[in-house]
């Protein structure tokens, strides 16, 4: 594949790259700079590529592991632990258990969290949980295509999604609280 | 009214091929990330089909990822900001250099 077929297949997926990037490093000039060199790294191991396959998955694996080999997030976060709590929680009890009537259909309230919520829940997130919300919740890649991109087994992408949208959930129970989505 | 019913239905309830309302809060993620292998697949459709708070549990649910899915994506900037674009560009340009 010559540079430019490959510009061409790379460039429209700049944009979720930059939206992962700062989800990861919350921060738009470590955003921009983390994309770029993704694009860099990309295009100086083009042969690497096989093309045909999935070049949005290949980019963000070099985008996930640039982020970590930046930020030695391995060592500061070792795995799982500390959320076990968090694994019964679940945002559809909290909601219906406060339902007063029946219109107040308990997934009308999702509608009222904005884009920014959202972003900040994620943002919350520990990376590792962060890392599987992105990849499979926001960008839509399967369980499989998460495992392969953070080089871990298809079980862990399953339990770190589990918890990670368990820890979202409370973080967006907390902001239906904090703004008035639900009547406290 | 309905709300107090929905509130005291019996939750531990079993409904067609025998599975349970807290086996299908349990799977309703590998439900709705299509994980789960034919015999779960259907037992869980069965379930929703004459059990409603758990089809409203399930409607919840997917709800919840496609709003993450949507609000979670794309940036402020509708598309990337000229100054990455240039980045980029850049980068492209460095990479064919020795």
């Amino acid at each position: 594949m010559t540079s430019k077929e490959f510009e061409a297949e790379a460039l429209p997926h700049a944009e979720a790259l930059y939206n992962t990037a700062l989800r990861l490093t919350h921060n738009p000039t470590d955003a921009e700079d983390l994309v770029q060199e993704v694009f860099y790294k990309a295009f100086r191991s083009l042969d690497q590529f096989e093309s045909g396959t999935n070049a949005k998955a290949w980019l963000f694996k070099i985008l996930v592991n640039t982020h970590i080999s930046q930020y030695r997030r391995q060592t500061r976060n070792p795995t799982s632990g500390g959320y076990d709590d968090v694994e019964e929680f679940s945002l559809y009890n909290q909601v219906h258990s406060r339902a007063e009537t029946l219109t107040d259909s308990p997934a009308s309230i999702l509608d009222r969290f904005l884009a920014e919520d959202i972003k900040k829940a994620i943002d919350n997130l520990p990376d590792q949980f962060r890392d599987v919300v992105m990849l499979v919740d926001v960008e839509g890649f399967s369980y499989k295509e998460a495992a392969d991109i953070l080089e871990v087994p298809v079980g862990t992408v399953m339990s770190r999604l589990f918890r990670g949208r368990k820890i979202l959930q409370k973080s967006l129970w907390e902001y239906a609280l904090e703004y008035g989505y639900v009547k406290n | 009214m309905l709300v107090e019913f929905y509130k005291t239905y019996d939750h531990e309830h079993q409904h067609g091929h025998g599975m349970l309302c807290q086996e299908v809060s349990k799977k309703v993620y590998a439900f709705i990330d299509g994980q789960l292998d034919v015999k779960d697949l259907e037992a869980i459709q069965e379930h929703i089909n004459i059990c409603l708070p758990c089809h409203m549990l399930v409607n919840f649910e997917r709800k919840l990822l496609a709003i993450i899915h949507t609000k979670g994506g794309g940036t402020e900037h509708n598309g990337i900001p000229q100054s990455l674009s240039e980045k980029i560009k850049k980068a492209i340009e460095l990479s064919s250099k020795q």
